[in-house]
C-alpha cells in the first residue's frame, strides 16, 4: 500500500482529519449517487448545490498526494517518488480494468435475461456497448467509461500526469497553479477534450479542466491553504460564501420542486444552464470553494468531534479511499442488480444504501488493521 | 426524480384505458403550459392536419417472432397511433394524419440536421419530438445537445409548426448503463426557453413505477405492458394536445 492511503493512528499525527472526514464522506456519497432510484441519493450534496461529491474527492486526493509525495520527494527524491506515483497509477488503471469486467457482466445479464419490446432501443444499445471485441479494447485505451465509472479514469490520468506537476508546484507553486488556471479556462472558451468510445462521445470528466481541481487541491496541500487563511477568515468571504450557496440551493430546488419553478428567470437560464459537469463550470468551482470556506469556518482542525468514536467509520474510508472507490462502485452494481431483480422497495433502498456504506466501513476497517499489523510486524523485524 | 411521488394524486389527470389501466399522472406533468396556436388554427380551420413524430423507436414487432420461422409478426401499436385515434374522434371532421420518422441511434444533433427536410416534406401543423435516449447512451455533451434541441425547436417554429418535447422514456434496467437525468434536465429548459410544451415520459413513467401502476423492470413482462404504456402515454399527449389547442383560445393561463 502507498503511503498516501496509510492510515495515521488519529491522534497522534498532524494529520488534518478533515480530509480523511470528508474523503470519506465524498465516497459515501458517490455510492449512494451510482445507485440508481434509490431514496438513499437524496441526502447527498449534489441536491442541495451545484458541485457534487466529485470535486471533494478530486480536491481532496490533490490534497494528499500533494502533501504525501511532496514529503518523498525531499526525502527520497524525484526519480523515487515519481516512480511510487506512477504505481498508484497503475494500480488505479488495474481496478479499473477489474470493475469493467464486471461492469460488462451486468450488461451481458441484463440483455440475456431481459425480454421487453418497450426496452428494445435501450437494449440494443447495451448489446453493441457490450461487444466484447470492441468494448474491452476501447476500456483498455480508457475510452469507454461506464457512467459509474467516469472518476477513475480521471484519477488515473491525473496522477499518471502528476509527477512533474508536483516537482513544478514545489518550485512554483503560485505559477504551476497559474497556468493550471489558464488551462481550464482555455478549456471553458474552446472546449476541447480527450476522445472517447463509442463514437464522438468524450471523456465525460474532461481531465483538462478537472485537473484545476486536483492542482488547486495540490497548491492547498503544499502550504497555499495557510496563505488562504486570512481570506478564508474574512467576514466578507464567509457572507458571500453563504449567499452563494443560499442562492446555487434555492436554483438547484427549483430543478426538481415544482413551486419554485419560475424562479430562475429565463435571460440568467439561458447564461447559467447548463451547469456543465465535463468542464467543471465556474459556477461548479466556486460552489466547492464556497462550501469549502463554510467547512473550514465551521469545523476547525482541533474540532473534538473528529475523534469520537462515531465518526470514525467515515475517517477510516477517507483514510483508504482507492479501495473504497471501487468497492463502492462494485457495491452500487450489486445494489442496482438487487433493487431490479429482488425487490425495489423503499424499505429495500434504504437496505442497500446501509448495507453497502456498511461494508465499505467494514473493508476499510479490515485494511486499517492489516495495515496496522503489517507495521508491528516490521517495527518487530526491525527491533529484533 | 421523487419530486412525481411528493405530488398527490389528488390534482392528478386520470383517463382510463381500454384495457382498465389508469393512466394517471400529476397534472403538474400533463399540462401544456404553452399555448399551441399553429395546430389549433389548422383544427379551427377544419383543414387536413398533420403531426409529425420524431422519435428513436427501433422496434414495432413482438419479440417472439425475431428469427423463429412461422414468422406470425404481431405489429406494436406505439404512441403515435394512438394520438391519431383519439385525436380523429375528437376532431373528425378535417382529418387528423400522424406520421412517424424514427429514427434509432440517432443523436439530437443528427436530428437537427436532417429536421428541415422532415418538415418540409411531411408540412405538419405539430411536431412531437422524443429525443435524448441515445445522447444519454453515447454521453454526448449537454451543452451540445441543449444547443441542438435549441436550434431544433427554431426550425419547427420557422416551418410553422408547433412543437411538443418528449423526453426519453424511463427504463429502471438500464440506467446503471447510461443517465438520463442531465439530458431531462436539458429538455426541460430548452422547452421552457423556447416557449413549448415539455411531456416528461420519463417522469410519467417513473411515477407509473412508484404507485405500482406499471411495473417496469420485472423480467417476465406481461404481454400487454407495450400496448398499455403506450396507449397511456398516446392519451396523456393528447390531453397535452388539447390543453395547449385550448390554450390559444382561453388566451393564456
Amino acid at each position: 500500500m502507498e503511503p498516501a492511503e496509510r492510515p495515521a493512528p488519529p491522534a497522534a499525527s498532524g494529520r488534518d482529519l478533515r480530509l480523511d472526514l470528508f474523503r470519506g464522506l465524498a465516497l459515501w456519497f458517490i455510492f449512494l449517487n451510482h445507485v440508481p432510484n434509490n431514496v438513499g441519493n437524496w441526502i447527498t450534496n449534489r441536491n442541495f448545490g451545484f458541485s457534487d461529491a466529485t470535486e471533494i474527492f478530486v480536491f481532496i486526493s490533490g490534497y494528499t498526494a500533494a502533501m504525501v509525495y511532496g514529503r518523498q520527494l525531499e526525502s527520497s527524491g524525484v526519480l523515487v517518488t515519481s516512480a511510487r506515483i506512477l504505481r498508484r497509477a497503475w494500480q488505479l488503471y488495474i481496478a479499473f480494468i477489474f470493475l469493467f469486467v464486471i461492469y460488462l457482466a451486468e450488461i451481458s445479464y441484463v440483455v440475456g435475461s431481459f425480454e421487453n419490446p418497450l426496452y428494445a432501443e435501450e437494449m440494443g444499445a447495451l448489446q453493441f456497448l457490450a461487444e466484447p471485441d470492441v468494448a474491452l479494447v476501447q476500456a483498455l485505451l480508457l475510452k469507454f467509461r461506464p457512467a459509474n465509472m467516469d472518476v477513475l479514469p480521471l484519477y488515473i490520468v491525473l496522477l499518471a500526469t502528476f509527477p512533474p506537476i508536483l516537482w513544478a508546484l514545489k518550485r512554483w507553486a503560485d505559477a504551476t497553479l497559474l497556468a493550471s488556471f489558464l488551462l481550464w479556462l482555455a478549456v471553458q472558451f474552446l472546449g476541447f477534450n480527450l476522445p472517447g468510445y463509442p463514437d464522438d462521445r468524450m471523456w465525460f470528466f474532461n481531465p483538462f479542466a478537472w485537473q484545476l481541481m486536483f492542482v488547486f487541491g495540490g497548491w492547498c496541500g503544499l502550504g497555499g491553504s495557510d496563505r488562504l487563511a486570512g481570506l478564508v477568515h474574512s467576514r466578507v468571504v464567509l457572507v458571500l460564501s453563504v449567499f452563494y450557496l443560499a442562492l446555487s440551493l434555492a436554483v438547484v430546488t427549483s430543478w426538481y420542486w415544482p413551486p419554485l419553478e419560475g424562479l430562475v428567470p429565463p435571460a440568467i437560464g439561458d447564461i447559467i444552464y447548463p451547469i456543465s459537469k465535463t468542464d467543471l463550470s465556474v459556477l461548479r468551482f466556486v460552489h466547492f470553494l464556497a462550501l469549502a470556506v463554510v467547512v473550514v469556518r465551521l469545523i476547525p482542525v482541533q474540532a473534538p468531534f473528529l475523534r469520537w468514536e462515531a465518526v470514525r467509520p467515515l475517517i477510516m474510508c477517507g483514510q483508504h479511499s482507492l479501495e473504497v472507490f471501487c468497492f463502492g462502485v462494485f457495491l452500487s452494481f450489486a445494489a442496482h442488480f438487487v433493487l431490479n431483480e429482488v425487490s425495489g422497495t423503499v424499505l429495500m433502498q434504504v437496505t442497500m444504501s446501509l448495507s453497502g456504506i456498511a461494508l465499505m466501513v467494514g473493508l476499510s476497517a479490515l485494511l486499517s488493521w492489516y495495515a496496522r499489523a503489517e507495521r508491528d510486524r516490521a517495527a518487530r523485524k526491525k527491533a529484533g | 426524480m421523487l419530486f412525481a411521488s411528493v405530488l398527490s394524486l389528488g390534482g392528478a389527470s386520470g383517463v382510463a384505458a381500454e384495457t382498465g389501466k389508469v393512466c394517471a399522472a400529476p397534472s403538474a406533468l400533463t399540462r401544456a403550459g404553452f399555448p399551441l396556436p399553429r395546430l389549433a388554427r389548422s383544427l379551427e380551420k377544419k383543414e387536413p392536419t398533420t403531426i409529425l413524430v420524431v422519435n428513436s423507436a427501433t422496434t414495432t414487432k413482438r419479440p417472439t417472432d425475431a428469427g423463429t420461422a412461422g414468422g406470425k409478426s404481431v405489429a406494436l401499436r406505439s404512441f403515435p397511433s394512438y394520438i391519431e385515434e383519439t385525436l380523429r374522434t375528437r376532431y373528425p371532421e378535417g382529418g387528423v394524419v400522424v406520421t412517424t420518422r424514427s429514427q434509432p441511434r440517432a443523436t439530437a444533433e443528427t436530428i437537427r440536421d436532417e429536421l428541415p427536410a422532415m418538415l418540409a416534406e411531411a408540412r405538419p401543423a405539430l411536431v412531437i419530438w422524443q429525443t435524448g435516449t441515445f445522447d444519454a447512451i453515447l454521453g454526448a455533451e449537454t451543452s451540445i445537445f441543449s444547443d441542438a434541441v435549441d436550434t431544433g425547436i427554431g426550425y419547427v417554429h420557422d416551418a410553422g409548426a408547433d412543437l411538443i418535447l418528449v423526453s426519453p422514456q424511463y427504463s429502471p434496467r438500464t440506467d446503471f448503463a447510461f443517465d438520463i437525468g442531465a439530458y431531462t434536465n436539458a429538455l426541460r429548459w430548452a422547452a421552457r426557453l423556447g416557449g413549448v410544451p415539455f411531456f416528461d415520459r420519463y417522469a410519467i413513467m417513473h411515477f407509473w413505477e412508484d404507485e405500482g401502476i406499471f411495473d417496469f423492470d420485472t423480467a417476465r413482462p406481461s404481454p400487454s405492458l407495450f400496448d398499455d404504456v403506450h396507449s397511456c402515454i398516446g392519451r396523456l399527449l393528447v390531453g397535452m394536445i388539447v390543453d395547449g389547442v385550448d390554450l390559444r383560445t382561453l388566451g393564456s393561463r
